[in-house]
């Protein structure tokens, strides 16, 4: 990130990024409520743009090559805003033809998240873990290289946790960039390579 | 398979969920209306010809375009999750997510699309082929309020819980938890005072009739009303907990959610004074207690589905009593301060 600057509507800036590198391994992003940490991961995935600077992925501007920088990454919102009146089986299989995979890859994904069950139903029906779940499926479709996770074990239950840092401990061992946004430290310390703290929207020492 | 190939197909899946969503509501209005006419097949005649006969008027195709208009804003959440969001983060650019919002936009209107389709076939079959140049007008017209709500600059927003200041709070969260349903409680309400308005305008009746058929079904429409808005604060706001951890007592929050639920009904009320006056103010003095007893409804410890039934029959039992023994509305108003008693009651048992 260079040179960000990104504002909601009718407030100062929310975030003001001089100059910010995630490196291969585990970054814990970490700092208060309203800190900005989540408003960091939403432009570091692309998914707001901001109103200064340049957030690039891999090399590629997320916003001038979209499509090359985006398919180096996988976002789990805190707060999933899945599309309403899909079934998830069709928002993963949404996530597999734009990441170039398989169907197959759909079965997979579903069965390593636990959602066989619930592949029919819409977010709509779903409770905010299995919609965390969905958004942790979808992740693990094709598994691009940088992981950006905001608050990834919050509202999963046990066996879910336990399997979701597994497979962050695989993709930092595996050499991925994996940013994960937290307030819980202890699960993550034996992977952890780099801490950001935020406070006031603005990286701190 | 294309990238956006891919977001086309999820949001013609998506699309036509919202258009059977919109569709079912919008054939059962439509045949209520055309019903509630003396000659049905002319009432089509009728709106064929304004739309696409010799003497098409302006004012059909702005009903339209309204029309085509308030479909899409009404879709335009649903259809929008795939340009903003968490789809955002996937690899497809702007353009094709733009384009699969467009799409979907526009495929939504299908209901009102084809509809307004036939009423011009009917009329060319009548009048001429000529008519058949209005066709592509709706197309075209669904169309282009599809792509002006989806060039609006996207919202940029954080999320916040709602802020609690005094009744403003109350309405802020009523507001949020029923929102669109209470259209939905409408188009079901609408249902028994319609029964009613065809059985006083097919029927020579004398006046003690006519307020009796009009109470029944104002009142029937009334319970409706109430009982899926209840249904809907019990499924959206089920516990509150949250709610009931403020400085605010449970008389207040019940009184809140009465005064709101009662406001629901005016439509009923509005629609039973119209048939006739006297049963509009029967109906009007009997929404206080059906209203505490919907808030109290809506914290019964008992399943949604029941809870809401049982304050269904209630509601209809009332209205009976009310259709035929008018005075019934005094025991009905004096057991008003009673009904949120008990309402309040259940609200603090809902603590422990």
């Amino acid at each position: 990130m260079t040179g960000v600057r990104f504002s909601y509507r009718s407030r100062r800036f929310a975030l003001e990024v001089e100059s910010l590198r995630f490196d291969p391994g585990l970054t814990l992003l970490l700092g208060d409520n309203g800190a900005g940490k989540s408003t960091l991961l939403r432009l570091a995935a692309g998914v707001e743009r901001p109103d200064a600077g340049s957030v690039t992925i891999g090399g590629f501007d997320l916003w001038t090559a979209e499509i090359e920088a985006r398919a180096l990454l996988a976002y789990v919102p805190d707060e999933p805003d899945l599309v309403p009146y899909a079934s998830v089986r069709e928002i993963l299989l949404l996530v597999a033809r734009l990441r170039g995979q398989a169907a197959s890859a759909v079965d997979s994904a579903l069965d390593a998240a636990g959602l066989s069950a619930i592949e029919r139903r819409s977010p709509r029906e779903l409770s905010l873990g299995q919609q965390r779940r969905v958004a942790l499926a979808a992740a693990r479709i094709a598994t691009p290289p940088v992981l950006l996770l905001d608050d990834p074990l919050e509202a999963l239950d046990d066996g879910t946790r336990t399997r979701t840092l597994s497979w962050i401990g695989d993709a930092v061992e595996s050499g991925g960039t994996v940013v994960v946004s937290t307030h819980e430290l202890p699960p993550f310390s034996r992977w952890e390579t780099a801490r950001v703290r935020l406070a006031g929207g603005r990286p701190v020492a | 398979m294309r990238r956006g190939e891919a977001l086309l197909r999820l949001q013609a899946a998506t699309a036509v969920r919202v258009a059977l969503r919109l569709l079912i509501p919008a054939v059962a209005l439509a045949v209520l209306a055309i019903g509630l006419q003396e000659d049905p097949a002319r009432a089509i005649e009728r709106v064929a010809s304004a739309l696409a006969g010799p003497e098409a008027t302006v004012t059909a195709w702005i009903v339209v375009a309204v029309a085509a208009f308030a479909i899409a804003s009404w879709a335009d959440p649903a259809v929008a999750a795939v340009e903003h969001g968490w789809i955002a983060h996937l690899p497809a650019t702007r353009r094709q997510r733009r384009l699969a919002r467009w799409s979907g936009a526009w495929l939504v209107q299908a209901p009102l699309v084809l509809s307004v389709s036939l009423l011009v076939a009917i009329e060319a079959a009548s009048s001429g082929p000529a008519a058949l140049l209005w066709l592509p007008a709706c197309p075209a017209i669904a169309l282009a309020c599809a792509i002006a709500l989806g060039l609006r600059p996207h919202r940029r927003t954080v999320a916040s819980p709602p802020r609690p200041s005094g009744s403003g709070f109350a309405s802020l969260a009523f507001r949020r938890t029923v929102g669109e349903r209470i259209v939905d409680a409408w188009i079901a309400g609408a249902v028994p005072l319609a029964a009613a308005t065809l059985f006083l305008r097919n029927n020579t009746l004398d006046a003690p009739a006519i307020r009796l058929g009009a109470t029944l079904g104002g009142g029937l429409s009334a319970a409706t009303i109430l009982a899926l808005s209840g249904l809907a604060l019990r499924r959206r706001r089920p516990q509150w907990a949250w709610a009931r951890s403020l400085p605010v007592g449970s008389r207040r929050r019940v009184r809140e959610d009465a005064v709101h639920l009662g406001l629901s009904t005016l439509p009923a009320v509005i629609g039973t004074a119209l048939l006739d006056p006297a049963s509009g103010v029967l109906v009007l003095a009997v929404i206080p207690w059906l209203a505490l007893r919907t808030a109290t409804a809506v914290r019964a410890a008992v399943p949604d589905e029941t809870a809401m039934t049982v304050l269904f029959g209630e509601g209809a039992a009332v209205s009976a009593l009310l259709a035929l023994m008018p005075w019934s509305v005094l025991p009905a108003l004096a057991g008003a301060p009673f009904a949120l008693r008990v309402a309040a009651r259940r609200d603090r048992e809902l603590k422990r």
